[in-house]
């Protein structure tokens, strides 16, 4: 047992979280119309897009360290659209063609069976038919309405693939993975921001922290996501560590930080009372953001039946 | 991040697991509570003349001088195959290292050796009547007359009690001080307490209730400084959290996995609900697995373990109280005539787990510790 991080991973997780300073500041400009200032996404791309990708294709580190980096872009609320282009990385890896991304020096973005991503620009696109990974580009993109306002979202007219392969090397549980790691975040920049609000918001001459009402349903959500956070570094672990282990380590990760995210954010608009509710606060970017991440490649309640089953018929 | 044994770690479990098959063949739990106690006292026997009682004791005390993670290996490898509980689970687990902590070297050379043996059974006078959250709220009074202390009071909640020689007992020495500074902490003998068993709402009689009247307790008896009691309480209960994180998932995944078989014998393997809810379910005990593993690790390499120990006595408790409420409610536990009595295992179980959420500090102490001290949020009383 030494389930522990070893400095260098603190140290991307410190990294990360100081690239991504702004992002809640960032989400709110996108919800405006106005472009971002200071978007790390560049950076990101240039230096990290390799992070947790087996070396053999051209990558460096393992999974853990790529949740910890998705994680503290989650909790810092980064909206940009380096994490669709990690997620596209990732989910050829399980193909054995991340390098073929990583080589091209292009942005993808990685969509879904209605060809929608979380981007509205990028010339390659990453696509799942059935359980093969077909790296494309992208002849054309309309903007579609998200859930989520603070995360730009377009619909691909697909070009020529470029390349594809079976899903050998569980591409699909590195994605579930990832946004795993940052649903936690997520959850965790809500729950920080309520707590912050409870220590200063003062109703019956008192911060409203001190009433166990208020903090003991933070606290409820802190115990999930820390549960949550638990299930996705094992899954992470798992992924190189014990591969017989990943399917099932990856779902209940993805099922368990998708409720515990949403969860924590309906607390964070609740602590935050009549402000909560509306567009001027901040609890409702991760609140949409935490749909979001649930509703993308296995949604808690279809996972959770996948759980059960599997373990009804083992 | 490795969630795998070490090699060292593995050998120990495999050590452990191959003694506790030969230890526990042909092994059956007694139906009777009495007979179960026995089996306890035997138990602990078993443990201390093969070497396996005091796997985390210094040699010096006639431990193995392993870790905390080695007895939880071990403690994880028993739950497993149902083993009975040690007589002296409270002696050895709690008395004897808070001991070695306070006590002086003639109390340590008097207590210790026996505590393994289990010839001398301790139990642990902290809770009362009115004084059960609020632990500092004490009224069990001590006053000094000469060489001696008279304590009167009330203790509740007291495991094996009514089989204990000693009790690690938590009195009142000075009324007139803040509560957390006007504690002492004697080590008293049973035999002069009264002793009354509470029958719990299965049927069980597993705590106790000790009216102590007038009982006269030596002051070479007293552990640590006068009125310097709380730092010792403080010890006893560190204690009790770190060694339960693998057991606690241990009893946990029990449980699920009976809620699968019976899922399974009810032909609803394909009931879309059910699984959703067994999905849930044990991924939350799965949680507990993996966050308990995170726990032993920083224990292990000496660093304070994070906010995942808060969260796992919450979650033990609600997943237990989910999966038995489940079962029943769905009517996987058969008739509910055996209900309020111990002839049902779902049932029994349920009502048992009314008390994962209430006992080694209640949900609403572990939310509170969790807003305080993960939260920072300010202190609510």
């Amino acid at each position: 047992m030494q389930a522990l991080f070893t400095s260098d991973q603190e140290m991307i997780a410190d990294t990360a979280s100081r690239m991504a300073k702004g992002g809640l500041a960032r989400a709110r400009a996108l919800l405006n119309g106005a472009s971002p200032e200071g978007s790390p996404d560049g950076q990101l791309i240039e230096g990290w897009s390799a992070l947790g990708v087996p070396e053999a294709q051209g990558g460096s580190a393992g999974m853990v360290e790529a949740a910890l980096l998705v994680q503290a872009l989650g909790e810092a609320g980064e909206p940009g659209g380096f994490l669709t282009h990690f997620q596209s990385v990732h989910a050829l890896a399980g193909a054995g063609l991340a390098d073929r991304l990583l080589g091209s020096g292009a942005r993808a973005t990685l969509v879904d069976e209605h060809g929608v991503g979380a981007a509205r620009k990028s010339a390659l696109v990453v696509e799942r038919t059935g359980t093969r990974w077909r790296l494309r580009e992208a002849a054309g993109w309309e903007a579609v309405r998200s859930i989520d306002p603070a995360r730009l979202a377009g619909r691909v007219t697909p070009g020529s693939v470029i390349a594809e392969g079976e899903d050998r090397g569980h591409g699909l549980e590195r994605v579930q993975v990832l946004l795993a790691a940052e649903a936690c975040g997520v959850g965790r920049g809500a729950i920080r921001i309520a707590a912050a609000y409870a220590t200063t918001r003062e109703q019956f001459g008192k911060p409203i922290g001190v009433y166990q009402a208020i903090s003991h349903r933070l606290a409820h959500a802190t115990a999930d996501l820390e549960a949550a956070w638990s299930l996705t570094l094992h899954a992470a672990w798992a992924l190189e560590g014990a591969p017989e282990l990943a399917v099932k380590a990856a779902r209940m990760a993805k099922a368990a930080a998708g409720t515990a995210a949403i969860y924590a954010c309906e607390a964070c608009v609740q602590t935050h009372g009549g402000m909560g509710i509306t567009r001027e606060a901040d609890p409702h970017l991760y609140l949409k953001r935490a749909f979001a991440i649930d509703a993308a490649w296995g949604r808690a309640a279809a996972l959770n039946r996948e759980i059960g089953s599997a373990l009804l018929s083992s | 991040m490795d969630f795998r044994d070490t090699p060292e770690q593995a050998a120990f479990r495999a050590e452990a697991a191959a003694w506790l098959d030969e230890a526990l063949r042909g092994f059956a739990h007694a139906s009777d509570g009495k007979a179960r106690e026995e089996q306890s006292i035997a138990w602990q026997a078993r443990l201390h003349r093969d070497g396996w009682a005091g796997i985390a004791w210094p040699e010096a005390y006639g431990g193995r001088g392993l870790g905390h993670v080695h007895d939880a290996i071990f403690n994880e490898e028993a739950v497993k195959r149902d083993a009975p509980m040690p007589i002296n689970v409270i002696g050895v687990n709690l008395v004897g290292p808070t001991i070695m902590v306070h006590g002086t070297d003639e109390q340590k050379k008097r207590y210790l050796p026996r505590i393994l043996s289990g010839e001398e059974v301790w139990c642990q006078g902290f809770s009362e009547p009115g004084a059960g959250s609020d632990l500092a709220g004490l009224a069990t009074r001590a006053e000094r007359h000469g060489d001696e202390w008279l304590v009167n009071g009330r203790k509740i909640w007291t495991s094996w009690a009514h089989r204990a020689q000693k009790c690690i007992l938590l009195t009142r020495t000075d009324p007139a001080a803040p509560k957390h500074k006007g504690i002492s902490c004697l080590l008293a003998d049973t035999r002069d307490f009264e002793i009354r068993p509470i029958i719990m709402i299965n049927g069980d009689s597993e705590f106790n209730e000790m009216t102590i009247e007038n009982v006269r307790v030596p002051d070479a008896e007293r552990l640590g400084e006068i009125n310097a009691g709380w730092p010792v309480a403080t010890t006893v209960l560190t204690f009790e959290r770190s060694g339960a994180a693998l057991m606690l998932q241990v009893m946990a995944q029990q449980v699920l996995d009976r809620l699968i078989e019976a899922i399974r014998q009810s032909g609803r393997s394909d009931d879309p609900l059910l699984c959703a809810q067994l999905g849930k379910l044990a991924s939350e005990v799965e949680s507990l697995r993996v966050s308990g593993i995170r726990i032993m690790s920083a224990l292990a390499a000496h660093r304070e373990p994070g906010a995942e120990s808060s969260a796992v006595k919450l979650i033990w408790a609600r997943v237990i109280q989910d999966i038995t409420r489940l079962a029943i409610q769905e009517g996987l536990a058969g008739s509910l005539d055996d209900l309020g009595t111990s002839g049902s295992w779902w049932t029994d179980r349920y009502l048992r787990a009314r008390a994962h959420s209430i006992e080694g500090g209640t949900d609403e102490v572990q939310k509170s510790i969790i807003a305080e001290r993960v939260l920072g949020l300010p202190r609510s009383r």
